[in-house]
């Protein structure tokens, strides 16, 4: 017997498990201090594995498979929409940052417009729409063009994050 | 001429090829009969280490599906079950350090990986028709397990009530095989010391 086992420690873990002791072993597990406590640890599991499988119930393999197939199904479809998601936030990302970019370039001509359209609400309506025209008639196309094609950037996205939720 | 394919039916078409690709490791027949002889042990295992009925429940169905979607070298029955006892072992530790940083979790774990008894665990260890010196030892044998370590029970309870060889065990708990003597010796002796000092006895 060394300090860690013994030879017959085997023997008495099989004897526990599966109810085979015989006189000798017996006798050798009461005076081995190794192999009485792995008798004892032995018997104490063992009386609660079989508790467990007389106390328990466990659903069937088949249930086990179909949640198992269904689980490897959804898996296989996240995994066939991921680069369309992937598309849809990369769009929606260039769009919120072209948007800014755009803000940022036409800073002095956005303000512009807001100050003329603030003025015009100011005053009556007659005064409003002379002030819309004015603000068409001071824009060149390519604002206009710039303006309707972020409008409909932000449809877009909105439409997107609608359909998504 | 060519058919107009709207985007779900060929996400569809994606997925279902690519599940098609997925076949499982192995038929449903071979896994019926692989679960029947391994689903109780499993349970118990998982339950014993983690003193968490919903928990085992749970990791024991999470096992079989990451056993089904490996692809393994080898299908015999014995190298299934030993590698579905390292998918739970690794599921439970998982669980564990996702659980440390938890309120909730550490409010009930006792510091040992045990976690709060529900009902149904309750249930579990004391059964009925039992006498009153049986639910006495019985609750006694539960306590001096729940003072050990994870890792001292997954190695107590491999060795034996799996009646699993120090290679196999080493293999399921990552550990050195050479490191499983010393540390089964070590967790079998604190197990016995716990036990005696409550009075309980062998059974047979």
């Amino acid at each position: 017997m060394n300090v860690c086992g013994c030879e017959k420690e085997a023997l008495v873990i099989e004897a526990v498990r599966c109810g085979t002791w015989d006189d000798a072993l017996r006798t050798h597990a009461a005076r081995c201090p190794v192999c009485a406590d792995a008798a004892l640890a032995a018997d104490l599991l063992r009386e609660l594995s079989d508790l467990d499988n007389t106390q328990v119930t466990l659903p069937n393999g088949g249930l086990i498979w179909w949640k198992a197939q269904l689980k490897a199904k959804r898996a296989a479809a996240e995994r066939a929409t991921q680069p369309i998601s992937i598309v849809e936030k990369v769009f929606c990302a260039c769009s919120i940052l072209s948007a800014i970019g755009l803000l940022l370039w036409q800073w002095s001509s956005i303000s512009a417009w807001f100050a003329l359209l603030l003025n015009g609400l100011h005053m009556n309506s007659y005064s409003l729409q002379h002030s819309l025209v004015e603000v068409w008639e001071k824009s060149s196309p390519i604002y206009i063009l710039c303006a309707s094609a972020l409008l409909l950037v932000f449809s877009l996205v909105g439409y997107l994050v609608w359909t998504e939720q | 001429m060519m058919k107009e394919i709207t985007l779900s039916e060929a996400q569809l078409a994606a997925s279902v090829a690519d599940a098609a690709e997925e076949a499982f490791l192995i038929d449903e027949q071979s896994f019926r009969i692989f679960y029947d002889r391994t689903a109780r042990p499993l349970w118990s295992y998982l339950y014993r280490v983690s003193g968490n009925g919903a928990l085992a429940d749970d990791l024991m169905q999470e096992s079989y599906y990451r056993l089904l979607r490996k692809r393994l070298p080898e299908i015999s029955q014995d190298y299934l079950k030993n590698y579905l006892f390292r998918i739970a072992t690794n599921l439970l530790r998982d669980h564990w350090r996702r659980g440390k940083n938890d309120p909730v979790w550490k409010a009930h774990g006792c510091g040992h990986g045990f976690e709060h008894q529900t009902e149904r665990d309750q249930q579990a260890r004391i059964p009925s028709g039992l006498t009153e010196d049986s639910i006495h030892q019985r609750s006694e044998l539960q306590r001096a397990l729940e003072c050990l370590k994870p890792r001292e029970r997954e190695l107590l309870w491999l060795a034996y009530v799996e009646g699993s060889s120090h290679r196999e065990i080493s293999e399921i708990v990552h550990l050195k095989e050479g490191s499983i003597r010393p540390l089964l010796f070590r967790a079998r002796r604190k197990l016995a010391s716990l036990l005696r000092s409550t009075g309980v006895r062998l059974t047979k």
